[in-house]
């Protein structure tokens, strides 16, 4: 049993040409490249508004709204914690500056650079090891989620053209990034922002319109119950623990500790900018989780009382399916039947554009990483602008390669965005660590920075596959990454504590 | 009670994040033609000297 989608040749139009339009922005701004700073943080020439529209823009991907939708469509409005837990701790760190007003004022371009100056040069390696690996892991399943995307949306059926699409996402994206490098992808993030951002209120607004407010909280509670809208209740599946990891993950880390946002406040013309910055993100920090996570409870309402919706979504007690995979499809599903032709075509080229800005702002970020933090210290530093350039192409190929491969190999055992943050957790457990000590505690050493890196790497036992290989299985992903962070900071204090600086 | 709290959310969230919106995508274009104006400048600079 199918269902059919609205979508038509006219989109099909809408999205080739909005998509040449993007690749066209990006490619101009090649010329825009003078040296590493340009490429890799716009030269610090960022001001507010293009500020906020890249950090919204790059961080309100693709990827984003389909696993936020996924979170709707299994957890109800209970999910929406999750949004209202990122917009309030972006708020504080920009009214506080924590973490990344002190970064922005050292003027480094990554944080492993930070670990250098306040560690040692072989932290900055090790660290922009293990970042640059937990990175490219993290993003080692967007193409797949864009491929189901795309299929659902569009009604294409055949797996084969959803590759070929994918593949043909993916080099574009190679090709802007690789000759523009950061000025292009402002440039792109700006374009996206203002269609998704329009186009997603109108998707909300329009999808309360059809359904209606009470048809929509009676569908939560005949297949949630109260745990559709609490998520401290242990049957939502969320319960205080995640909470907490919530606070942590997609609160601070995901504003003030992850690389690609961390970026954005290097690329910043000022401190003052950057607290504007996180000010302003804050509220799209919170709408990237709740706007797509309503559609996906709004998905939910419609596919309950759709026959051929309810055979696939749902199973016979009516609870959302469980296979993950399945419900990652749900909210385009339920886009492709609501939405006119037309306004679907906007809508999908929005969203594939999105797709595209968070590959490209990560591709340069993985990249970067590694010339500027791991192979230029390791060659002494003797590389000069034009290598370094020239290596980061190389390598953003390389990573293009290995997401094409990695998508098709891997089996996601759980959500989506689960597994984004079990696998984002490997670097940021104990990136946090050195962050906070590193910036606020004199005594934190050496070799403390190295025991929290390397306990951070245990936050590889929560990705489902590993969990499950090393009988792991009665500890949540949350659970286990907590107690990593917990480890990280406690092996970095007791160094602190046991050794002083300078007997490391 | 809560399916009232998370409307009232629902709604202040978009209702407040389409004002950001809206002044972004104004101030944004002033800016992006700003960093798009040093292309200019910068290509007169080469080809005079």
């Amino acid at each position: 049993m199918s269902i059919e989608s609205n979508f038509g040749w006219f989109d099909w139009a809408i999205v080739a040409v909005y998509l040449a339009g993007t690749v066209w922005i990006g490619v101009r701004a090649n010329r825009l490249i003078r040296g590493m700073d340009d490429y890799v943080v716009a030269g610090r020439r960022l001001k507010s508004a293009l500020a906020v529209a890249t950090m919204i823009g790059s961080e309100l991907g693709l990827v984003t709204v389909v696993y936020s939708a996924q979170k709707g469509f299994t957890g109800g409005f209970a999910a929406f914690h999750i949004g209202l837990i990122a917009g309030i701790v972006t708020l504080l760190v920009g009214l506080t500056g924590f973490i990344v007003v002190p970064l922005r004022s050292m003027g480094v371009m990554t944080i492993p650079e930070f670990y250098e100056r306040r560690f040692s040069r072989g932290v900055r390696i090790t660290g922009g090891l293990i970042l640059s690996i937990s990175g490219i892991l993290n993003m080692g399943l967007f193409l797949k989620a864009g491929a189901l995307f795309v299929t659902a949306l569009t009604g294409l059926r055949d797996p084969v053209w959803v590759s070929v699409v994918m593949t043909v996402l993916l080099v574009l994206v190679l090709i802007y990034t690789v000759l523009g490098g950061m000025v292009s992808v402002v440039l792109t993030d700006y374009v996206q922002f203002v269609v998704l951002s329009f186009g997603l209120l109108a998707a909300a607004g329009l999808s309360v319109f059809h359904l209606g407010w009470g048809r929509i909280v009676a569908s939560v509670t005949k297949v949630h119950g109260a745990s559709g809208f609490d998520p401290l209740i242990e049957g939502s599946g969320f319960g205080p623990t995640y909470v907490v990891w919530m606070i942590f993950t997609a609160g601070l880390v995901s504003c003030a500790v992850w690389q690609t946002s961390v970026m954005r406040a290097c690329a910043a013309e000022s401190v003052e900018v950057v607290r504007r910055l996180y000010r302003w993100s804050s509220i799209g920090f919170l709408v990237r989780f709740v706007v797509p996570q309503f559609l996906g409870i709004c998905a939910l309402t419609y596919l309950l009382d759709h026959e051929a919706g309810r055979s696939i979504f749902f199973d016979e007690g009516l609870r959302p399916t469980a296979d993950p995979t399945t419900s990652l499809q749900a909210m385009p599903m339920f886009l492709s039947q609501l939405l006119p032709v037309g306004l679907i075509g906007l809508i999908g080229a929005g969203l594939l554009a999105a797709f595209m800005s968070t590959h490209d702002s990560y591709l340069l970020c993985w990249s970067s990483v590694i010339v500027q933090d791991v192979i230029s210290p390791l060659t002494g530093d003797r590389l000069t602008d034009r290598t370094r350039l020239l290596l980061s192409r190389v390598l953003i190929v390389t990573i293009g390669i290995f997401l094409l491969v990695w998508g098709l190999w891997y089996e996601l055992g759980q959500d989506l965005w689960d597994y984004m943050a079990v696998s984002g957790a490997i670097y940021f457990t104990g990136a946090f660590a050195l962050l906070l000590t590193g910036l606020y505690w004199k005594r934190a050493n050496t070799l403390g920075a190295y025991l929290a890196l390397g306990a951070g790497c245990f936050a590889v036992l929560g990705l489902g596959p590993v969990k499950t290989a090393v009988g792991l299985d009665a500890w949540t992903g949350a659970e286990i990454g907590l107690a990593t962070t917990v480890l990280s900071l406690a092996l970095m204090v007791a160094s602190g504590f046991i050794f002083r600086r300078e007997e490391i | 009670m809560w399916a009232t709290f998370w409307g009232l959310f629902l709604a202040a969230s978009l209702f407040v994040f389409a004002g950001v919106a809206i002044v972004v995508t104004v101030r944004g274009f002033g800016e992006a033609r700003g960093l798009l104006g040093r292309e200019k400048s910068q290509d007169s600079d080469s080809s005079s000297s």
